[in-house]
This record gives C-alpha cells, structure tokens and sequence, in this order.
C-alpha cells in the first residue's frame, strides 16, 4: 500500500486517479491543483509517491519536480502524461521522475507503475 | 583479429550468396526478399567494418542505403538498379577473394560507391557514419551484450519507454549501438521491439533487475556475444544463449582424417591376415568388433565430407542470368535438388564442367526470344540443373528445352575441322555423331563469344566427369532440347576397383571403367594395320598389352590366351591384356603426390591387405597413341 499525493490541475483526472488506486488498497493523502501548490503539500505530507500531471497553470509538472527532487532527492514521482508529450515526458525523467503514466489511463498500467516503486 | 578472418570469409561468403540470390528473386518481382537482402548487405557492413576492411564497409554501406531506400518505397526496382547492385556484390567477392589469398581487400570501392549513391539522391555522410559503425561493431567482439527489449502491446509513449530504458543501461555501460537506430527509437519510429548493444562488463540478472525497473516492458532477453565473459558466470539461464550445434573444420582437417581411417582399414586387413596365419581364435571377437568400428568411422568420416550440392548450384543463377541478358536470350532457370550431397572433393571439381554445361545451353542451346516464337515455342527458354540420388551415385542433370543438337550439322563441323572423313561421317550413327560434341578440336560455335567458344570444349568437361570416375551421358533432340546427364561417385577417397596382375604386379583398375571381362582365346585374336584387335559382338576393338602400354617391356609379347579387360576410353572401348585377374575389392585411394603427380596412366596408390602398394590406373590418361584401324 502506498500513500499517495495527487497532482493535476482537472478534477477528473484527480477523481480518476483517485479511484483507481483507492479500490485496489492505495490511500490517497492528498491533492494539488498546480506545482506550487504540489511542492508544498509534498513537504507537508511526505507521501510514498507523487503523480504529477505535467501542463498545469503557475508551477507545471517539471518545474515542481525540479523543486521536490531539489529538497528530497529520493522523491518518487511519477509524470501523468498526455499523448505526443514525449519530450516533456524525457525532461521530467531527466529532472529525476522515475516513471510516467499515459492518459487516457489504464488501471493495470498506473498500478505497474505504482507498486513498482513501492 | 587475425583468428576471425577465416570466419569472416567464410561467413561473408554466405551472405554474398544470399545477396545474389535474394537480387534475383527481387529481380523476378519478389518484393518480399528484400529486407532479407537488406539484412545481408547490413551484416556485411557491420563485420567488415568490425575487421577495418573499408572498401567492403563503403560498398555495403551504400548498398544498405540502396536497398534501404527500395525497401521504403523511395526507389523503384529497376534493372539498372540490380545491376549495379550486382557490380557491387562482385566487387565484394573479388574483395572476399584477394583477403582469402593472404592480400588486401584490393579494391576501389568508390565508383561503385558512387554509382550505389546516385539512386538514392540522399548526401549522406558516408564516410562519418561508416567510421562510426565500425567503432560501434568493433566493440562488439569484446564483452558486448545485445539486449532484445520488447514493448507491452499497448504501450503509448514508445520512444520514452526506449529512453528509460536506455537510461537504466547506460548505469551498467556503455550503449555502442541500438537497432533500430537512435533517432528511430527517439521518435518512436518503431514496432515493439528494439535491441541495444551495451558494453558492460555486468551480469544478465542485473541488466534484467535494471531493466524490471522500466515498466511496460513485456520482455527482455540478453544475448552474449561469444567473446563475453560473463557466458560462464553461471547466471545466464542456457536459454540466453544460442547453443553450438556446428563447428566448422577446415577441409584439409577432413581430408587427413578420411586418410587416418583409410590407415586404419589397411591396418584391420592386415590384423585379419596376422590371425589367419598363425590362427589366434582369440582374436575373433575383437577383430570383429574391430571391423565393425573400422566400417562405422569409416561411413563417418565420408558423412562428414558430404556437402550439398548448393554450394556450387547457388553461384549458378546469377552466371545464368548475366549470360542470357548479355546474349539477349530470356531463360527461366531452375535448380531442383539442391539438398543433394556429394564428397566434398568431387564437388569442387564439379563447379568448371557445370559451368561449361550451363554456358553450352545459352550459348548454343536456347534460341534467341524472336526465333522461339517463330518456332512455335514461348519466348522464355527453360534451363534446368537437377541433382538427384540414384543408387549409390549422383545424377546431375543440366537439360535445355533450346534448339537441340542436329547430328548432321555436328557430322559437317566434324568433317570440316578434319575429324572426320566425308565417308566416315556417311556411316556414322546419328547418336555417334552427337557424341562428336565430346571430340578434342570440336566447337559448334560460330561465332566465338567469350561465353563459349574458347578453346575450352565438351571433352574437358568429359574428361574431367571420367577422372572423377563419373560418365557423361547426352540426350538431344532436334528442335525440342539437350539434356546432360553427369552420374557421379558419392565420394573418392574410397572405391572399387577389379585387381589384375600384370608382370608380377598387382594393379587396381577402378570398376566405373570397367565394362566387361573376357577370357580371349588365341585364335580370336588378329591383327589390323598392325594393332591387335579382337571382336565383340560384331564390332572390332583394339586389344594393347597393359605392360606395354606402362612403358615396361615384355617378354610374353604375341597372340596367346589371356584375360583382357574391356574399358571406356575417350567414348571408345579398348581391351587391356593382363595376366590373371584377382577379384574386386574396395580399395582406399591415396593420391600420388610431389613428383608422380604427373605420371601419366596412374591415378593414385593404395595399399592391399598384405601391406603391399599396388598402382591405380587411370584409364584416362593412359597412353594409347593413335590407332586408326577403327
């Protein structure tokens, strides 16, 4: 079981990501709608693993990775990616992401990738 | 390096061969070859750039880009595109040859580098990118790993996953090559699949531990290279690693152990005739069981130097093709049996005599596509080269379906090069007059080309078939086709052969040339224009003294009853007069070597039960000056 945060400026995706991993044993310790936002509630919460949508308003997804990678190197956040983001997708992993998902999601798939990093 | 040459060549040899074959397939049409082509000419690339061969490395290179580009659409199949392709492919053998002699690759690969690159338009920087893959595949040989990763079915972001991946190995080494290549992978240009070329020095379970990190991998399988040391650390499953099911053996090896087993029969026989003279009982059973393993390495061993006749049919289709475009013919060639085997000896004198063959049937043979149609027939000639097994030899058969051999235009060629008188050719059956093709000085050709026409005829080919102790045989019919039938020995080390003294000597004459026995009483023999001849069945064959005949002089000289020994000399039958005849028996033939290399009237030696050398004769070459009382 893994404490969550979830970070994604569309309520949907939130929910989604929600469900999917609240059915199958996860908690979800919290929620951010921007970077900023994330980064903070990261500090706060010390959560097991973060998913981080990348195009978000203020602080986007690589910003706030730089940010929580700079105060916890061993951070393990994951990058919720749309399709053609690739190179965003590489930056984030360049700036210390360790996996990244694809929306539309999957559930075995954000599971993988989830419980690979626990 | 120097120990990888020979499996280069050899290696290189075969995928040259796949070139060609795949060219002509492509030539007819067959698009699907293509990426097996491709592969070839990448192959190629990689090892001769790995071997610093650069000229091959050029050629190939551009090959690669050629077919590269036919295979993605962006060049069309044209003839002028398979010919140069060819003209490559030939440089490349002349190259493979020259590096087989000890040489250099001695070539100039840059005009038909050039002529490789004008199809493709694209100015690629050849020589970077050559020097680069010759870096990467130089690595190879040393402690490089191909990791084959595949891809869930539905994995998204291929190219990131591909990136992740990359960056877990790039923790244990270093990336030398990937295939597809990096920008392929960037872009996500790609199936599933991709493999990498890491140098590392790690085991395979922590590239796979590395590697369970990325997800939507759905496998991953590590392949050593054979210089690779971790191969024996005993963590790399068996799976991982292709098992050795063939070790390749020079021929020289095979022939010195085909040569030990032939000691070793002559040993046996002599072993048997020890324990019969002093009659140990208790050497039966072991000399027996002897026997038995003598028989079995022996059957071995002959195993061992079979090799299918694809070796020497493979080159065939491209000489094929060149030659009927050259002479404006269109030929359909077809090769059937190529699984046939035969000593690996035999084979290699075979290639020439085929080779005369196959050129015999363009040349001569197949008609022009206009005259076909006049004829009645389709515009496309029909060659075929067949193997089959018949018993214990083999059959070659190289047939056309082209304007066949006319008896009476062979009878006026004949008389005109004065082989013949005009009387003799009067009598003369029409199949005795095809069998005139084979005559030394005969050449139908009216022309003389550099395809035929050479000097070099049909008796060559004959002759060289008898050396081998094989027949030719020749089947032609006006207007429909030729057909050659070569029947050859499956091996040569070991034969039969009738034993026959003459002069206190034993000499062995191989059985192929024998073709009957007879017991000849004094009165049936007499003499014509100074020969002895004897009749058989109505026709009048010369009978000659073996001793004389051996340059030996004989004190038993004159008509008397003695045993003689018809055999097939030259298309004709001669008698061979001995003194007693022995029996037959397989002989195991050792060559003559050094100076009795050239003793004309002896094929070789071998070594009789009792330990004593006895003489093969070589029906062949055995001096019998003319005799023109025929």
């Amino acid at each position: 079981m893994a404490k969550v945060l979830v970070v994604d400026d569309a309520a949907f995706m939130r929910m989604m990501l929600k469900n999917i991993l609240g059915k199958n044993g996860h908690q979800i310790v919290g929620e951010a709608q921007n970077g900023a936002e994330g980064v903070k509630k990261y500090q706060e919460l010390k959560p097991d693993v973060v998913t981080m949508d990348i195009i978000m308003p203020e602080v986007n997804g690589i910003e706030a990775v730089r940010q929580i990678m700079a105060m916890d190197p061993e951070a393990k956040i994951v990058m919720v990616s749309a399709l053609g983001q690739e190179a965003m997708v590489k930056e984030a992993l360049e700036a210390g992401a360790r996996d990244f998902i694809v929306k539309p999601f999957k559930e075995s798939k954000v599971l993988e990738v989830i419980e690979k990093l626990c | 390096m120097e120990s990888y040459k020979d499996v280069f060549i050899s290696e290189s040899m075969e995928h040259l061969n796949s070139l060609t074959q795949g060219l002509l397939e492509l030539e007819k049409g067959n698009e699907e070859v293509i990426t097996e082509i491709f592969r070839a000419a990448h192959t190629l690339k990689g090892m001769s750039a790995t071997m610093g061969y650069e000229g091959m490395a050029k050629i190939t290179h551009e090959m690669e880009n050629l077919l590269d580009a036919v295979r993605n659409g962006e060049v069309k199949i044209t003839s002028e595109v398979i010919d140069v392709l060819f003209e490559a492919v030939d440089l490349l053998e002349a190259a493979l040859g020259s590096l087989s002699e000890g040489d250099d690759e001695n070539i100039s690969a840059d005009e038909v580098s050039r002529k490789l690159s004008k199809f493709t338009q694209k100015k690629v920087e050849k020589s970077a990118e050559t020097a680069e893959v010759k870096d990467n595949v130089k690595k190879l040989e040393r402690g490089v790993k191909r990791i084959d990763i595949e891809l869930d079915r539905d994995c998204t972001l291929k190219s990131v996953r591909a990136y992740m991946a990359f960056r877990e190995l790039r923790e244990l080494g270093e990336i030398v090559k990937c295939i597809p290549d990096e920008e392929k992978l960037e872009d996500g240009n790609f199936d599933r699949s991709f493999s990498i070329f890491l140098k590392t020095g790690a085991s395979d379970e922590e590239i796979k531990e590395r590697l369970k990190k990325v997800s939507e991998l759905s496998k991953v399988e590590i392949h050593s290279g054979e210089a690779s040391s971790s191969a024996n650390d005993g963590k790399v499953k068996s799976g991982d690693i292709k098992s050795v099911q063939t070790v390749r053996v020079s021929i020289e090896r095979l022939d010195s152990l085909m040569n030990l087993v032939g000691e070793l029969v002559i040993s046996k026989s002599r072993l048997f005739q020890i324990k019969n003279k002093y009659a140990i009982d208790e050497l039966n059973e072991t000399l027996a069981y002897i026997d038995k393993l003598t028989t079995s390495l022996q059957e071995e061993v002959q195993e061992m130097r079979m090799v299918e006749v694809r070796y020497v049919f493979d080159r065939f289709p491209r000489m094929v093709r060149d030659l009927a475009k050259k002479e404006g013919k269109k030929v359909d060639f077809v090769i059937e049996g190529k699984d046939i085997e035969l000593d690996r000896t035999v084979l290699d004198e075979i290639g020439d005599p085929l080779v005369h063959l196959l050129r015999n049937c363009i040349d001569h043979g197949i008609e022009t596509p206009e005259e076909r149609v006049k004829n009645g027939k389709s515009e496309t000639g029909r060659v075929l080269l067949k193997a089959r097994r018949v018993k214990d030899h083999v059959e070659i058969i190289v047939e056309d379906d082209g304007r066949g051999i006319d008896p009476e235009k062979i009878k006026r060629i004949a008389v005109e090069r004065g082989l013949l008188s005009e009387k003799e050719a009067e009598k003369m059956s029409p199949e005795e007059a095809k069998m005139l093709i084979f005559t030394p000085g005969f050449s139908s050709a009216e022309k003389v080309t550099d395809i035929s026409g050479r000097g070099v005829g049909l008796d060559v080919v004959r002759n060289k078939i008898l050396s081998l102790g094989g027949t030719v045989e020749l089947e032609s019919e006006v207007g429909k086709g030729t057909r050659f039938v070569l029947k050859l020995p499956l091996t040569l080390a070991i034969t039969k052969a009738l034993l026959i003294s003459a002069g206190g000597r034993i000499y062995a004459i191989p059985l192929n040339n024998v073709s009957e026995i007879l017991n000849v009483k004094e009165e049936d023999i007499s003499t014509v224009m100074g020969q002895e001849v004897i009749q058989l069945r109505g026709r009048i064959l010369p009978v000659y003294d073996l001793l004389s005949l051996l340059g030996k002089t004989t004190s038993t000289n004159g008509k008397r009853a003695r045993p003689v020994v018809i055999v097939e000399k030259g298309g004709n039958l001669i008698g061979l007069a001995v003194d007693e005849l022995i029996g037959q028996q397989e002989i195991v033939i050792k060559s003559l070597d050094g100076k009795l290399r050239d003793v004309r009237g002896f094929a070789g030696s071998t070594i009789m039960g009792d330990g004593r050398v006895s003489l093969i004769l070589d029906i062949a070459s055995l001096g019998v000056g003319e005799w023109q009382g025929r």
